[in-house]
């Protein structure tokens, strides 16, 4: 996904000029996408070197809009048809921490997957809100992408439950050669969990 | 008693266990929880967690082994059969995953059916049920019987039952369990709509993207509150992060 | 699923890769087989643990096919036990003797081998015929022969606890162990004399009294010694010693035992009959086939048989309409199993199996529990059966394979047709539907109900035939087929009650639309009460008309309370008048007591043997047609509009006419006319005329009289005397047709008076202890016999009645606690709801009220309107019959069988309160601690 992609999508409905294009490009995302200024001039005139859109002469108030180019439309039409690719996101921040969570002596981990989960659930139950909110037929895109997020968060939410099953489940290693000391700090942790669930 | 400073539904300390010696079953281990005015509760778990069990206590259908359940200050401890079953009719909805209506009743005569039970004239309740019916867009199906709706209709049958009348505390076990996701999230508006208007709500569910529709989440693991939400903030906050 | 495959359940090996178009014809058939045997297979493993899982449902089918598998079983294998052999016959016949003789004439006779026919030798037998003594036998048996002579059905009048009684007497030696064969002496010892008796338990009980006590007989008092059993009759019994009876003269009662020098062989056997001796023995009488009269006792009667088998039929709808809902909600709970059979592949067929298989294995099952339990209770209840039921020992411990076998057959075939309906039921199903646990409504099948209609309909028509031509077989067909069509009927008539039922009440409404859902268990259950209970009234509507109608028809013999007194042995003088008198007057209360003369001929030349007096009809008044059989309908209908001819076939006392020498003392008193009546009538009769209570004998105020006699030993009868004398008619009076002749006209016509008995009027009907007292008083004069008067005699059918209506009123009570109870498991789910949303725990108990209610009420509703009906085609029909019918018939009055109505109705009730007091109040969901 790229700003570009963006502009071009919304240059596709007609001729804009910057502040227009920065205005629809907020409101067709509902918001969870701020854009400043900035980074609209900047891809607009990375569009125009590529030949992707051509800008028209400036108006009366000093506005320059752009409009798209038929190589600009041929490339918005080869997005729309490329699924996204997961490999494409960026790595995910959570798994990692928990991954070195769990390894690294003296860190309750479970504590770290209640609190991100609460944090998840919290999240969602204010994209909810905001779904509850908006319930007018016009409100259907940014509802998409509201629902995109909470099928997101739930993911996650559930990932962290599943998380917490396997902890309660889990048997660090036996205490072996190799890191006595790390087995130890895990196992000071968990048994107290186990206390805790009784 | 209603005051709105009272919560509706109060859970103190609640423990339920089944059978005794070394069968015991342990399905609720201390719980405690309170539920108030316009306010909706989810509690999240994996099945087996003691959810069921709660919903069970709130609606004097069950009673803990120990601790004290409170329906708008009144503890259900003092109220014998009768009066727990006036209780169902009177203040508390239940909403089941399925098997909710009586195959015998056409959907009027199933909403209509606490308010019968209560003694309610026919033509008054059979009125108060099509309102019901209507509230939950269903004003044309009244007279067909459960075998001739769809699940989803079934369900908001279930829920003008649970909220016909003056009903303050709503428990619904799995609402949108059998349901696709885009008629499930219609139930649930339904009911966060209710709840808004001044009931109290209690869902259990196993589905995040349900409890979402919650106030507040509470996490129940063997019989634990283990974990649990602080109520929702401001929308803003939402706008500052993506999600996390 | 309509797709045949190969037996995709379970393939059986080697047939699933025959292709579809097999090219020879038989491999094809030994697939079908395999696959038949397969499904058949998986089908039976499938009812076995189902049978297993709804444990309670089992039981209660089970019950339900054992009970009458164990009666019926209980019943062959009694009947088969008291049936003896031909064997166990003559042991019992003979004891240790080895022929029995029995002295039917004093001429020849032959006889056939077993000794149970005879007949004379000589067609015109002559002479006065041999006599016999018992030392004539024992020579004609040879040397070492003895014999001991045995008299049966001896009635033996015994006074004892002051009461009387006729008991049966057997005189026989029981010293003699000849005798003692054929006897059981259980206690005391055998009579040695004249003055001693046994008696058998039975007499003892009757007699109250025991061994020691002392009998009056009509010879004097006798002692109880000992007490006897007699295996062919446990009844009461008294075996007298020999010398008490008069000495034996021939007749089907003069039997001896003989122990016979050697064996018995023909050449004895004809010796015997010779002296008009017909032998029962084990061996040696030659078989005179021509006198075997009735070979092997013919054909059962094919109308009695077609009875029993129709009634059978019925008993058999009833178990299958009672058990049929159980399969019903057997199906219902299954429905995503049969789904899943169907997804695997199961064509129809194969549905229907699986479920027929359930009747295949709970029939098998409760066949072979009832017969197991019936002969098991039939050889545990021997004893009791055989003092209680057959008043005989039975021959042995053995039971009637036969019988079981169809007796077990039928028990399947039960269990299978009860499955018919819920398996034809289970292959329709929708798939789709089933798998997602919905139900499909229940349509109305028009054509069932179309079905329905006209069997109901041509039921009555062939019962209404049935009763024009007074044949039950038909009758019964008749019923059963409209009994079936209202069955088919019933379950539009509950989906329309149903829709009917949107006003009711919570529980009522619930109640109602459930059996209006769950027609397939309903239905029949409501049919099965529906069955009993339209039977019982049809029956109770019967008998109260009879009832009624014999009511209607009574007369009395004398006036209302009046006592009329018979002396019984001609040979003995007449007590007077005065003890008489005296008697009733003591012990009845009597205000008057008047003797009555009947007329005997006079003796013109010896002894008087035959004599009949009576009044002539003037042949004008005589009707023109005599009764008999195949009158055509023409001439019956001449007759009955024939003045002359009104006779009724419920005459009493027939065309008889009863004579009476009397000058009007006796008139008031046996006529019961009022005293004007009675003054006009002693006039005529002491003028020396006749009085007739049948004004047709009167013709221009005279009674043509004759008398017809004949004297012992006169070749011809004697020539009739008749007189034409003054009469007067007596038309209101009660009783039988009576000549009343004066006796101046009774000496006119050669006739002597003769007081045999006397009539006394009472205040009020004398009870069993006055009549009692009365009859001690006469006593002195020999045995008499005390008729009374009470009117209408009670009918014995009340008892019967009411035992009918108590059946189907278990039947009822049975069939509302088998749905309820269905309907409870059934609805688990809905009672949960109930309990979710507030229903008090009264809720449970009111709705199972209502179901029992439904079915009960309904099917006591609908059987009583088909019993009604039912009974209203047959006594209408019967009386279109007699309507036309001559001798005349009374009409059955249309009368309601109120008695068995009121039992009929409070049934349901108590059904009602039954399952609302036997079901938990509590709801399924409430789990509480205390």
């Amino acid at each position: 996904m790229s700003i570009r992609h963006g502009l071009l999508a919304l240059l596709e409905r007609g001729q804009m000029y910057g502040y227009q294009l920065r205005a629809a490009f907020e409101e067709s995302t509902g918001s969870t996408w701020p854009l400043n200024i900035g980074q609209v001039y900047t891809t607009l005139s990375r569009l125009e070197r590529d030949g992707l859109v051509r800008s028209l002469p400036e108006s009366e108030a000093g506005q320059r809009p752009y409009e798209i180019t038929d190589a600009g439309r041929a490339d918005l039409a080869l997005w729309f048809a490329t699924p996204v690719s997961r490999t494409d996101r960026p790595r995910d921040e959570l798994s990692i921490k928990l991954a070195l969570a769990l390894t690294t002596p003296g860190v309750d981990v479970r504590s770290v997957v209640q609190t991100q989960r609460a944090a998840t659930m919290r999240a969602l139950q204010e994209l909810t809100r905001l779904k509850y909110a908006s319930d007018r037929p016009e409100d259907l895109p940014w509802r998409l992408v509201l629902d995109a997020m909470v099928f997101q968060a739930e993911a996650e939410v559930r990932w962290l439950d599943h998380c917490e099953t396997s902890l309660v489940r889990y048997r660090p290693p036996a205490p072996g050669p190799q890191s006595p000391d790390a087995s130890r700090g895990a196992e000071a942790v968990l048994p107290a969990d186990e206390e805790a669930r009784r | 008693m209603t005051g709105s400073d009272v919560a509706v539904l109060d859970v103190r300390d609640v423990h339920r266990t089944h059978g005794t010696g070394p069968a015991a079953v342990h399905a609720l281990r201390g719980v405690s929880l309170t539920v108030g005015p316009g306010e909706l509760v989810a509690v999240m778990g994996p099945s087996g967690s003691g959810k069921s069990t709660l919903l069970a206590l709130a609606g004097g259908l069950d009673s803990p082994t120990a601790g004290e359940v409170r329906v708008e200050g009144q503890p259900l401890a003092a109220l014998d059969r009768r009066g727990l079953a006036q209780l169902r009719r009177r203040r508390v909805g239940y909403i089941f995953q399925n098997l909710n209506l009586l195959g015998s009743l056409t959907a009027v005569e199933n909403v209509a059916l606490p308010l019968e039970l209560d003694g309610t004239g026919v033509r008054r309740a059979r009125a108060m049920a099509r309102a019901a019916l209507a509230e939950v867009g269903l004003p044309d199906l009244g007279d067909r019987f459960p075998d001739q709706l769809s699940g989803g209709q079934q369900q908001r049958v279930a829920i003008a039952r649970a909220l016909v009348g003056e009903r303050r505390l709503v428990l619904a076990d799995e609402p949108t369990g059998a349901l696709d996701s885009q008629t499930g999230e219609a139930v649930l508006h339904l009911l966060r709509r209710r709840v808004d208007a001044g009931a109290a709500g209690l869902l259990v569910t196993h589905e995040a993207r349900h409890a979402g529709w919650a106030d507040r989440v509470v996490f129940l693991r063997d019989g634990v509150l283990v974990d649990s939400t602080a109520p929702l903030g401001s929308v803003e906050q939402l706008l500052s992060g993506s999600g996390r | 699923m309509t797709v045949r495959s190969g037996g995709r359940i379970r393939p059986p090996a080697g047939t699933r890769d025959t292709p579809p178009t097999a090219p020879t014809p038989t491999p094809l058939r030994r697939r079908r087989t395999a696959e038949l045997a397969g499904s058949w297979r998986t089908a039976l493993r499938i009812a076995r643990r189902e049978a297993r899982r709804a444990r309670g449902r089992t039981a209660l089918v089970l019950a339900m096919i054992t009970l009458p598998v164990l009666v019926l079983t209980f019943v062959a294998a009694s009947y088969d036990m008291a049936e003896l052999t031909q064997e166990e016959r003559l042991d019992r016949q003979l004891g240790v003797a080895d022929a029995a003789l029995h002295w039917v004439s004093r001429h020849p006779v032959v006889q056939d081998e077993s000794g149970d026919s005879w007949s004379s030798r000589d067609p015109e037998p002559s002479g006065p015929g041999s006599t016999l003594t018992t030392e004539e036998l024992t020579a004609l048996l040879g040397p070492g022969g003895r014999v001991t002579g045995i008299r049966d059905w001896i009635p033996v009048s015994v006074r004892a606890q002051g009461r009387d009684e006729t008991i049966m007497g057997r005189a026989l030696d029981l010293t003699d162990p000849l005798a003692l064969g054929t006897a059981r002496l259980r206690e005391g010892r055998a009579p040695a004399g004249p003055d001693e008796v046994a008696a058998s338990r039975a007499a003892l009980r009757r007699l109250d009294i025991r061994i020691g006590g002392t009998v009056t007989t009509g010879d004097g008092p006798r002692r109880v010694v000992g007490v006897v059993e007699f295996p062919d009759n446990l009844g009461p019994m008294l075996a007298l010693h020999p010398a008490a009876v008069p000495p034996v003269e021939p007749g089907p009662d003069a039997t001896w035992l003989a122990d016979v020098p050697g064996t018995v062989d023909a050449d004895l056997v004809r010796r015997l009959n010779e002296q008009g001796l017909v032998v029962t023995a084990r061996t040696g009488a030659e078989d005179e086939s021509s006198l075997r009269l009735w070979p092997g006792q013919g054909g059962a009667d094919v109308n009695d048989l077609g009875t029993s088998v129709l009634v059978g039929g019925l008993g058999l709808l009833e178990v299958v309409l009672l058990v049929g809902p159980a399969f019903a909600v057997g199906v219902r709970r299954r429905r995503r199993d049969l789904a899943l059979v169907a997804v695997a592949g199961g064509d129809a067929a194969q549905l229907r199996r699986v479920v027929l298989a359930d009747g295949v294995v709970l029939g098998l099952l409760g066949a072979a529990a009832g017969l197991v339990l019936g002969v098991a209770a039939a050889f545990a209840g021997r004893p009791l059966v055989e003092e209680y039921v057959f008043g005989a020992r039975f021959g042995g411990y053995r039971c009637w394979p036969a019988a079981l076998v169809v007796v077990a057959g039928v028990a399947v075939l039960a269990g299978v047709l009860a499955a018919l309906a819920p398996a034809w039921t289970a292959a329709r199903q929708d798939v789709v539907a089933g798998l997602a646990g919905r139900r499909t409504p229940p349509r109305d099948r028009g054509r069932w109900l179309t079905v329905g209609v006209v069997l109901a309909a041509g039921g009555a028509a062939v019962a209404a035939l049935g009763a024009t031509r007074t044949t039950p077989t038909v009758i019964l067909l008749g019923l059963i087929l409209g009994e079936l069509g209202l069955v088919l009927c019933t379950p539009t008539l509950i989906g329309l009650l149903a829709r009917l039922g949107r006003a009711l009440p919570l529980a009522p409404r619930i109640a109602l639309r459930d059996a209006s859902r769950n027609r397939a268990s309903a239905a029949p259950a409501i049919s099965a009460v529906m069955a009993a209970v339209a039977a019982s009234v049809a029956l109770g509507a019967y008998l109260a008309s009879d009832a009624q109608r014999d009511r209607v028809a009574y007369q009395p013999a004398l006036p209302l309370g009046n006592i009329q007194v018979s002396q019984t042995q001609a040979d003995r003088p007449a007590p007077p008048l005065d003890e008489v008198a005296a008697a009733a007057r003591a012990h009845l209360g009597a205000s008057a007591v008047v003797p009555v003369n009947f007329v005997d001929c006079d003796a013109v030349s010896g002894p008087v043997d035959y004599c009949a007096v009576e009044p002539v009809l003037p042949p004008e008044r005589a009707c023109p047609w005599q009764p008999r059989d195949g009158m055509s309908a023409a001439e019956r209908r001449l007759a009955r509009a024939d003045p002359r001819c009104q006779l009724r076939s419920h005459d009493y006392y027939g065309p008889y006419v009863h004579v009476v020498v009397d000058d009007g003392t006796a008139l008031p008193l046996l006529t019961g006319a009022g005293p004007a009546e009675a003054a006009a009538a002693t006039a005529v009769l002491r003028a020396g005329g006749v009085v007739v209570t049948d004004p047709r004998y009167l013709h221009d105020g005279r009674v043509a009289v004759r008398v017809d006699r004949a004297s012992v030993g006169s070749v011809s009868p004697t020539p009739p005397v008749s007189g034409v004398l003054p009469g007067h008619a007596l038309p209101g009076a009660v009783g039988p047709t009576r000549l009343l002749i004066s006796p101046a006209a009774a000496t006119r016509l050669g006739l002597t008076p003769r007081t045999t008995s006397w009539i006394a009027s009472a205040p009020e009907v004398p009870d069993e202890r006055q009549r009692q007292r009365f009859t001690d008083a006469l006593r002195p004069y020999g045995e008499v016999i005390v008729d009374v008067e009470s009117g209408v005699p009670p009918r014995g059918s009340e008892p019967l009645l009411l035992l009918l209506a108590g059946a189907a009123g278990l039947v009822t009570v049975g069939a509302a606690g088998i749905a309820t109870g269905l309907a409870a498991a059934e609805g688990r789910a809905d009672l949960s709801t109930l309990a979710a949303v507030g229903a008090g725990p009264g809720v449970r108990r009111l709705l199972a009220l209502c179901q029992a209610g439904v079915i009960a009420g309904l099917g006591s509703v609908l059987g009583i309107v088909a019993g009604l009906g039912t009974a209203l085609i047959i006594l209408l029909s019967t009386n279109r019959q007699y309507a036309e019918s001559w001798p005349i018939e009374d009409p059955y009055p249309l009368v309601v069988p109120w008695s068995t109505l009121g039992v009929l109705v409070l049934v349901p009730l108590v059904a009602m309160l039954g399952a609302g007091l036997f079901t938990r109040s509590r709801l399924p969901v409430e789990r509480r601690l205390d």
